[in-house]
């Protein structure tokens, strides 16, 4: 079986083969408009911050509260009179961020642990396989929703939570942001790790890498160069499916209360309009949810797309 | 003093065959043989007889269970990894097949370019010449630097692959069929581009193939090997005119040959049955349940390679002429 790749970088192959067709190019535009909304938020955030201001998506006055859609206020408002339409697509720079960071923690881990894994072999790959089992065992929402709830509720000794806080500041979040991040990166990455450890086993068979070995070049520049360069299309798939899943699972866990506490959220958007449902103020709920959904299935056809053009096996 | 040498080379893969039951394949049993400089040795055998595991044993991609390799008088048997690294630049490898030996995603100069890179100091531009130059010994050109494996042929690719293992300047090549993948008019191409490059930079080729003719072509010396034995050695044109082991007759007279009637008047022998599996090897002689040959002594006795007459030709069987 050989992979035949016909354009010189498989990032730029990939963004070409994606822009050739309507439907993936559409959604590329979707998800590269969200991306640029997050990365515009985040410094919109941090002018704010400088100059002390209310981001406009927090500025409300009670006496506009639930108002209707209307051609001033899209979406209409919620509780505190505040613009719906603005917190949705504050609600996604928030999603956005979440589903890459997560995604990058996950993928880092498992294409780490799957090559050392899969190239080294014997008691390395059988810790590496105790490892993943064992997380891939574990209930996965469970384990986030313990984890940002040990962090967000103060189970945490002082030091431990300093240093949460610490990080949470880096990534420019709130601690319990940043414990829902670490724990869909600590549990999303067994399914990548698994065919990365599978796909290296192979990989390190082939000729090029034992030529590499009686070359003399060491363990870790044949792993790096010479291996996961040639299984990085596994890691765009996996990615892009870690992604629309990590967004979901943030609007999951902060709809419990336990992810974002102050940032604006769908989750909390969701949270807060079904207790008003009953009376027909369905516009909340509504925006969060459609935001949502067209966010998700993008990134979910996205990856598909991604597995079309890059998985060898489904090439014809 | 040889370059090359190998004494009593043992390579066994363990196979559970039971629960606790632990049996081993022996792949390269007990192979002792010498190599000079600037000297093509060919090893021919057919389809899973352990020659390829021999050539890997030998440059240690594959470790050894037993015996001593000495290379330059170092013994590379027993150096650790990270000793083992320093000294790959004496001995290279080509592999059998072209398509996946090199790294799709590196053009070639860079495939090349990093291998001068880790054992010169050289700046960038003298690299750069350095990697024209090795392309030039293998004839290709400079307009080839930066196109990808799969802009090339099956041929040029090989070429690419030596030009790669010459790259480190090394002593020896140990080539794993690296014709058998390869049309015939290239194989030839292939061959004579080794026997150039032996020829002018004197480096020797251990030639593993199981083409006889190619390799009487080529080497100077052959072995024939069958169930992880060599059971005939000697000069290949002598070997080759006059063989003396059963299996080796039984190989050569496989060679299609268009003066066959002129050459060997004798009926084409065709082997029986498969190669015995290497688990359950059979007891004596390992080729006598194929041997027209055999005898009673066969099945009990094992023949060992000996000196026929002291001519420098060697086989493992007891109806040798000149067997001792």
């Amino acid at each position: 079986m050989q992979v035949k790749l016909e354009q010189k970088s498989l990032l730029i192959s990939t963004f070409k083969q994606l822009l050739s067709q309507k439907g993936s190019a559409i959604c590329l535009f979707i998800l590269a408009m969200a991306v640029a909304l997050t990365f515009t938020q985040e410094i919109y955030l941090f002018y704010c911050n400088t100059y002390n201001l209310t981001p406009i998506y927090e500025e409300g006055n009670m006496v506009n509260s639930f108002q209707p859609p209307s051609a001033e206020h899209w979406f209409g408002t919620d509780y505190r009179g505040r613009d719906v339409l603005l917190r949705a697509i504050a609600g996604t720079a928030t999603a956005v961020k979440v589903g890459l960071i997560a995604s990058l923690i996950a993928a880092v881990i498992g294409v780490l642990l799957g090559a050392i894994a899969g190239y080294y072999g014997g008691i390395v790959d059988d810790v590496v396989v105790w490892i993943y089992s064992t997380f891939a065992a574990m209930p996965t929402l469970l384990f986030i929703l313990s984890f940002s709830l040990l962090v967000s509720k103060g189970f945490l000794s002082g030091s431990l939570y300093d240093f949460f806080c610490g990080c949470a500041k880096l990534f420019n979040t709130e601690p319990a942001m940043f414990a829902v991040y670490l724990g869909i990166g600590l549990t999303g990455w067994v399914s990548l790790c698994r065919v990365v450890r599978a796909e290296t086993m192979k990989l390190r068979k082939t000729a090029y890498a034992e030529a590499a070995v009686v070359n003399g070049f060491s363990s870790p520049y044949i792993i790096f160069k010479h291996i996961i360069p040639n299984l990085f299309h596994l890691v765009i798939i996996y990615f892009s499916m870690r992604f629309a899943y990590a967004i979901m699972t943030e609007v999951i866990v902060s709809y419990l209360g336990l992810g974002a506490q102050s940032s604006p959220s769908w989750g909390v958007m969701i949270s807060d309009g079904q207790m008003r449902l009953w009376r027909g103020i369905y516009w909340e709920v509504g925006a969060a949810t459609l935001f949502m959904f067209v966010l998700v299935l993008c990134v979910n056809l996205l990856s598909d797309y991604l597995r079309d053009i890059l998985d060898p096996k489904l090439k014809r | 003093m040889p370059l090359l040498e190998v004494k009593e080379l043992k390579k066994f893969y363990p196979v559970k065959t039971a629960l606790f039951k632990k049996e081993f394949v022996k792949a390269v049993d007990n192979v002792s043989f010498n190599l000079n400089e600037a000297e093509i040795v060919g090893l021919v055998g057919e389809s899973g007889c352990g020659k390829s595991t021999l050539g890997r044993s030998i440059i240690r991609l594959e470790e050894p269970t037993d015996g001593e390799i000495f290379i330059n008088n170092l013994k590379i048997s027993n150096l650790s990894k990270r000793e083992l690294r320093k000294k790959r630049t004496d001995f290279q490898m080509i592999f059998q097949d072209p398509y996946g030996s090199l790294n799709p995603r590196l053009t070639i100069e860079h495939t090349i370019g990093e291998v001068v890179k880790a054992h010169s100091k050289l700046n960038k531009k003298e690299r750069h010449t350095r990697i024209i130059e090795l392309l030039k010994m293998v004839g290709l050109s400079e307009e080839h630097l930066r196109r990808y494996p799969h802009q090339f042929s099956g041929g040029q690719r090989q070429r690419i692959g030596i030009a790669r293992a010459l790259a480190v300047n090394p002593k020896l090549i140990v080539a794993d069929e690296p014709v058998s993948a390869l049309d015939v008019s290239v194989q030839a191409q292939i061959v004579n581009l080794m026997e150039k490059i032996r020829s002018e930079y004197g480096i020797s080729f251990l030639f593993i193939a199981h083409d006889l003719a190619v390799v009487e072509h080529v080497c100077s010396t052959v072995m024939v090997m069958y169930l992880g034995k060599i059971v005939e050695q000697g000069v290949a044109k002598e070997v080759v005119k006059n063989p003396q082991h059963p299996y080796t007759k039984a190989l050569l007279s496989a060679v299609p040959n268009i003066n066959r009637k002129k050459l060997h008047d004798k009926k084409r022998i065709i082997l029986e049955g498969d190669v015995p599996s290497p688990l359950n090897p059979p007891s004596g002689c390992s080729f006598h349940p194929r041997c027209a040959l055999a005898t009673e002594k066969c099945t009990c006795e094992e023949p060992i390679l000996s000196n026929l007459n002291n001519s420098g030709h060697y086989s493992a069987c007891f109806y040798s002429k000149g067997y001792k």
